[in-house]
């Protein structure tokens, strides 16, 4: 699996004016890689993520999922829907997890949006709580698990349906350093196991030692930062 | 509806309230049609529980009892093709005064001995024999026994109680039977030349009855359709209609209004299921299916409910519950939250998917 995006460009109306957030912005990431990518509040890290999760088509330019573009037309929102149920698995700020949904139905849900929940689904989403370390609170809702809990249950319903492109923006930003740690771990890892492509965005630059590359999102476009070793 | 059913189970508070409220209209919409039912039936129930399929009146009458005068010649036609279940019958209003000098309204029914209608000998014989009254059932409640002598009043004739027959009112009046020749000496005296109001026909063998009318220079109804004849019918029944339309407008905009607060409130997760894959037909069903289940309880409480209060009224104001007008009442509300809700599912489409990012849920 690859993901391409190339010349995106961004565009929001701003009052009378408009703003460019994302301009000539071009990301390729390679199956098995984990990308990082650092930027200051407002830089359009989260926008980057939304165009590369499929979950807002850019302005310009073209996103392609294994050479296949698509962001031309040629999807219907249904299509586009059933993609991103297929191969973008997603990871954000604040877990986002279903206040009505124990642990083991977070993952549960993600097989019943494509009609796929069955014994081999319940098996993998108790497999999966397994990996991240949470089989023994499967059975409790978000509000009683702690912030990296639920991130970890998160985690996990992101790899429910094997992405081939692992999205995270700043899925660390409301633990402490070392839960954030352990998270970035897992991400990493998780990974490089399945051979998904990873693009992690974080502003802590110690969790940056578990990246391949680090991007800097800088007036709306990439470019190299310090690889990990450095830091 | 996987998250449907998860979400009804752990916010039970607040779709209890506006289950309530469901409930409540559901009630008031089942209560309110049992009455006006009721009220409706008072007009015409002891048209309802005679056994007749059919009536022939006079074209043009309106199937109005009083407007209404045939004779023997519209009558041959019927006889012949249908024998005794053709019979002549007279309909009036009448006072009665009992021998304790209290008046009673009846709605006197005449018709002659042989006719289907007098169900037993004893009807029978109570027709053939010296002139006299047949009560309906609920009259032996007023204290009247057989054998007193009430006096219709206008022709100021006396007539011995012969004894209780078939229940029921027309026109708000209980229904009393006399024989067709008693009948006609109170409306129309001596002179009456075979008149009465209408043909009473049961019709078992699917006889063409358009073909006899025709020949007969009478116009057949069936027998619900000749309730319209009734005094007040159609004046009770609009305002029964209007009624029940306005609960369901009323239930319709407390719904759509609930759906559509509710769906804001969920933006954050309609957003998320988004971002996670869902497409918007999965979106939909599962809040429509949620919604549907809260209507189709909470309906279904409020008609048991109003069931309930039926009972209990019952013997103090006409209250009539039938299963088919509960059972569309009912469907009618169920549909009209549905159709309320649909204001908000605009709202559940354009929610984008990448709201997930900004907000949490
Ligand atoms: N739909 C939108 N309409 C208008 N402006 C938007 C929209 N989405 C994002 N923006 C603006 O674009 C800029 C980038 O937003 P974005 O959320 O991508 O930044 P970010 O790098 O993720 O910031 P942070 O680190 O604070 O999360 C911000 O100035 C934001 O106000
Ligand atoms: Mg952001």
């Amino acid at each position: 699996m690859n993901l391409e995006l190339s010349n995106i460009g961004v565009t929001v109306a701003d009052g009378e004016a408009t703003l460019d957030i994302l301009h000539e912005l071009d990301l390729r990431v390679d199956a098995g890689e984990v990308v990082a990518i650092v930027g200051e509040s407002g830089s359009g890290k989260s926008t980057l993520v939304a165009t590369t999760g499929l979950l807002r088509a850019p302005t310009t330019g073209s996103v392609a999922i294994n050479g296949q573009a698509v962001n031309d037309g040629s999807l219907s929102n249904k299509e586009i829907a059933r993609l991103r149920h297929a191969e973008i698995g997603l990871v954000f700020q604040s877990a986002n997890l279903f206040p009505s949904l124990t642990a083991m139905e977070q993952l549960e849900l993600v097989a019943h949006l494509d009609g796929s929940l069955n014994a081999d689904a319940r098996a993998r989403a108790a497999d999966l709580l397994e990996r991240v370390g949470m089989s023994h609170r499967a059975s409790q809702r978000p509000g009683r698990l702690s912030g990296g809990e639920r991130q970890r249950v998160a985690l996990a319903r992101a790899l429910m349906n094997r992405p081939s492109l692992v999205l995270a923006d700043e899925p660390t930003a409301s633990l402490d350093a070392s839960r954030g740690r352990e998270i970035m771990a897992l991400l990493a890892e998780s990974g490089r196991e399945s051979g998904a492509a990873t693009v992690i965005v974080t502003h802590a630059p110690e969790q940056l030692a578990h990246c391949d590359r680090v991007l800097r999102l800088e007036g709306g476009r990439l470019r190299d930062a310090l690889i990990p070793a450095d830091v | 509806m996987f998250l449907a059913l998860r979400d009804l189970r752990t916010a039970k508070g607040r779709f209890a309230l506006v289950g309530g409220v469901i409930v409540l209209v559901a009630f008031l919409s089942a209560a309110l049609s049992g009455l006006a039912n009721g009220l409706v039936d008072d007009g015409i129930s002891g048209l309802r529980k005679l056994p007749l399929t059919h009536l022939a009146f006079q074209p043009g009458s309106d199937a109005n009892f009083s407007r209404s005068m045939l004779n023997e010649t519209n009558l041959k036609p019927w006889r012949d093709a249908l024998g005794n279940d053709a019979s002549p019958l007279g309909v009036s209003f009448f006072n009665v005064r009992t021998d304790q000098g209290k008046t009673l309204d009846v709605s006197l029914f005449g018709t002659d001995p042989q006719s289907f209608l007098a169900h037993d000998q004893r009807a029978r014989d109570a027709l053939a024999g010296k002139p006299g009254i047949v009560l309906s059932s609920e009259m032996a409640e007023l204290g009247i026994e057989v054998g007193d002598t009430l006096t219709v009043v206008g022709p100021d004739v006396e007539l011995p109680v012969l004894g209780f027959t078939y229940g029921g009112t027309y026109g708000h009046a209980d229904i009393a039977f006399t024989s067709l020749e008693t009948w006609q000496n109170l409306v129309y005296g001596p002179n009456s030349k075979g008149r009465f109001s209408a043909v009473a026909i049961r019709d078992r063998q699917n006889h063409d009855l358009d073909s006899l009318a025709k020949e007969s220079g009478t116009q057949v109804l069936t027998k619900s359709e000749s309730y319209i004849g009734s005094p007040g019918f159609k004046a009770e029944t609009s305002t029964m209609s209007l009624i029940r339309g306005f609960l369901i407008v009323i239930a319709s905009l407390v719904v759509g209004a609930f759906f559509t607060v509710w769906t804001i409130q969920r933006t954050g997760q309609i957003g998320l299921l988004k971002a996670l894959g869902a497409t918007n037909g999965y979106v939909v069903r599962d809040a429509l299916g949620q919604l549907a289940i809260i209507l189709v309880i909470a309906t279904g409480i409020g008609v048991l409910l109003a069931s309930g209060a039926g009972v209990i009224v019952s013997g103090s104001a006409p209250f009539r519950m039938t299963l088919s007008s509960v059972g569309s009442s009912a469907l009618l509300l169920i549909a009209a939250g549905m159709v309320g809700s649909l204001v908000a599912l605009r709202r559940i489409t354009s929610i984008p998917p990448d709201t997930a990012l900004r907000d949490s849920v």
